[in-house]
């Protein structure tokens, strides 16, 4: 009985996806590991010295009339760009002759991973046992192609009592964080953020985060223009694949899983509230700002669990946040052609009515005082400094990227509303 | 309608009820954000094609003649949207093209609303007198 139950719900799930993709005017991909190496070797062969992109792109500068060798530098990055993808992706199971995946297998497993750190508090704390307990195998977690760049839970189909819910992230989420932690990350002098902020959190006030970052690379800048620009006006994730910096990897990586983390267990906070049951009634404000209570302490709950120091616990958030901030900057940009600065995102009057959500800003103020209201001075002092940082590099990656934005708005390019991904990229659906 | 415009026509039915389907899953869904911004609204966007074809659909479905093609169609399918939307199409499509009974339109976006509320409410609401529910009450 449950087997056919949740056969049906996978095929329910799948229907969903399928009805996503084709409201976004994208054919269903396959995403077999299958299907998958096929695509690395093809990109493999087409990269190859004198293969297809070679040719194209010596082509495409002998018709400019520049000197092909300039593209060699750009093939080197691809290349290498490439062979980190190959390098770092987590190996899939075959298909044994499963139908096509509608769902990013690396998406999959990177929610599972999630879901079980979140599983596992039901040992690890007593007190979350009576709350989670119940949810144990009724949340599942997977992908949904709606054209935004967000997370969404609902009554898994068909409904049952006690029900079951989806926790369904958009892929862009993926592609969008990735590149924003590696260009954060790359920004970040680890070693420096390490020292100067252990002396900071000791109390030596002239310890500043401004020692942490990396000074004079233009790298991050560009990575961080390519992302929000392709995002922004064309709803795909960067084109021109550029190799992350090594260095950062595992700090990014770090900091993206816990930002996961984080919505996930916001997701779970908005189960556990009984949300769903309310949401055309309740208080949105207020079921959000609940929500983002409940998943911070979820996630922190679990970091513990890890032995994460928890000065180190609010990262995750913070590249959330300052994700969403940099993309308001840039939207705003694009869609008014008025500057603005960071702190112009904190609102000064009553709530937009509106606005589902309250502002990224609030919402990261709010967390950051639950903290505060919870750990002793150093650790303060520690997430404090880190929060600092990573609001300094919003501010100073802005003021470098606000004269293109503007330039943008000023030549009639405008923010799209939907973001089509990886997959309206690959099938070559965007010009 | 030739035999091939049918089988179009019911495909679109079955279209038509998933996009329905998800744009409903979509506006009862709690977000981890807002991703709209400036003066954008944060309310899920509401086609209003659709909100129309629903509302046709809630009345239809309570119209005898409706029921009387739908129900027995109905007796051996299951819950979901997918199977009740392929045999909406058929059972119905005699009635829009006929004007007989209950004024039907030939609208794949209606017949897929159609399938949507039979789905939400269950089969058995819709048709309380059919094998289903009666096998459903021997269980």
């Amino acid at each position: 009985m449950a087997a056919a139950v949740d056969a049906l719900r996978l095929a329910a799930l799948q229907r969903l996806q399928q009805a996503g993709y084709a409201r976004l005017g994208i054919a269903p991909p396959d995403f077999s590991a299958e299907a998958e190496a096929r695509k690395g070797a093809g990109n493999a062969e087409a990269l190859k010295p004198g293969g297809e992109i070679e040719q194209a792109m010596t082509a495409s500068f002998v018709a400019r009339g520049l000197d092909p060798a300039a593209a060699q530098p750009m093939l080197k990055d691809l290349r290498k760009a490439l062979e980190q993808i190959v390098t770092r992706q987590r190996a899939l199971p075959p298909s044994n002759g499963q139908p096509p995946s509608l769902s990013d297998l690396h998406h999959r497993a990177i929610l599972l991973a999630q879901q079980q750190r979140l599983e596992r508090l039901v040992d690890y704390l007593p007190e979350f046992a009576a709350a989670f307990a119940p949810l144990l195998g009724k949340v599942t977690l997977d992908d949904l192609p709606t054209g935004e760049l967000n997370a969404r839970t609902l009554f898994a189909q068909p409904a049952s009592n006690p029900p079951s819910y989806w926790i369904l992230f958009d892929p862009v989420f993926f592609d969008f964080y990735f590149h924003l932690s590696n260009a954060f990350a790359s920004a970040i002098d680890l070693e420096a953020l390490g020292s100067i902020g252990a002396r900071y959190a000791r109390g030596d006030d002239s310890a500043s985060y401004r020692g942490a970052i990396r000074q004079g690379d233009p790298k991050p800048v560009y990575a961080l223009f390519e992302l929000l620009r392709n995002f922004t006006v064309m709803g795909i994730p960067p084109v021109l694949l550029t190799p992350y910096d090594e260095r950062g990897f595992q700090f990014a990586d770090a900091i993206r899983d816990q930002a996961a983390l984080f919505v996930v267990a916001h997701e779970y906070g908005h189960i556990l509230r009984g949300d769903l049951s309310h949401a055309l009634t309740t208080d949105a404000w207020r079921a959000e700002t609940g929500a983002d209570l409940i998943g911070w302490r979820l996630a922190n709950a679990v970091l513990d669990m890890e032995r994460v120091p928890p000065a180190s616990r609010l990262g995750g958030v913070n590249l959330f946040f300052a994700g969403l901030l940099l993309l308001e900057l840039a939207r705003r940009a694009l869609a008014d052609g008025q500057p603005r600065s960071p702190s112009d995102l904190i609102p000064h009057g009553p709530p937009d009515p509106k606005s589902s959500h309250p502002p990224a800003s609030v919402r990261l103020g709010l967390l950051m005082e639950e903290f505060r209201n919870h750990f002793p001075q150093d650790q303060n002092r520690a997430a404090e400094f880190f929060a600092s940082l990573m609001l300094e590099l919003v501010g100073l990656f802005w003021e470098r990227l606000e004269p293109a934005f503007l330039d943008m708005h000023g030549k009639g390019l405008r923010p799209i509303p939907v973001w089509k991904g990886m997959q309206a990229l690959e099938q070559g659906l965007v010009h | 309608m030739e035999a091939q415009e049918q089988s179009r026509f019911v495909d679109d039915v079955v279209n038509a009820a998933e996009r329905i389907d998800l744009e409903d899953s979509l506006a009862s869904s709690m977000r981890a954000q807002d991703f709209s911004f400036g003066e954008g609204n944060s309310a899920p966007a509401v086609d209003p094609e659709i909100q129309d074809a629903k509302r046709q659909a809630a009345q239809l479905v309570h119209e005898p003649t409706v029921r009387e093609r739908l129900c027995p169609a109905l007796s051996s399918v299951s819950d979901d949207v997918g199977s009740i939307a392929k045999v909406v199409g058929p059972a119905l499509l005699p009635l829009a093209l006929t004007g007989a009974g209950a004024v039907v339109p030939l609208s794949s976006l209606v017949f897929g609303a159609i399938a949507v509320v039979i789905a939400r409410a269950g089969v058995a609401a819709i048709c309380p007198d059919s094998k289903k529910s009666a096998k459903k009450g021997d269980d």
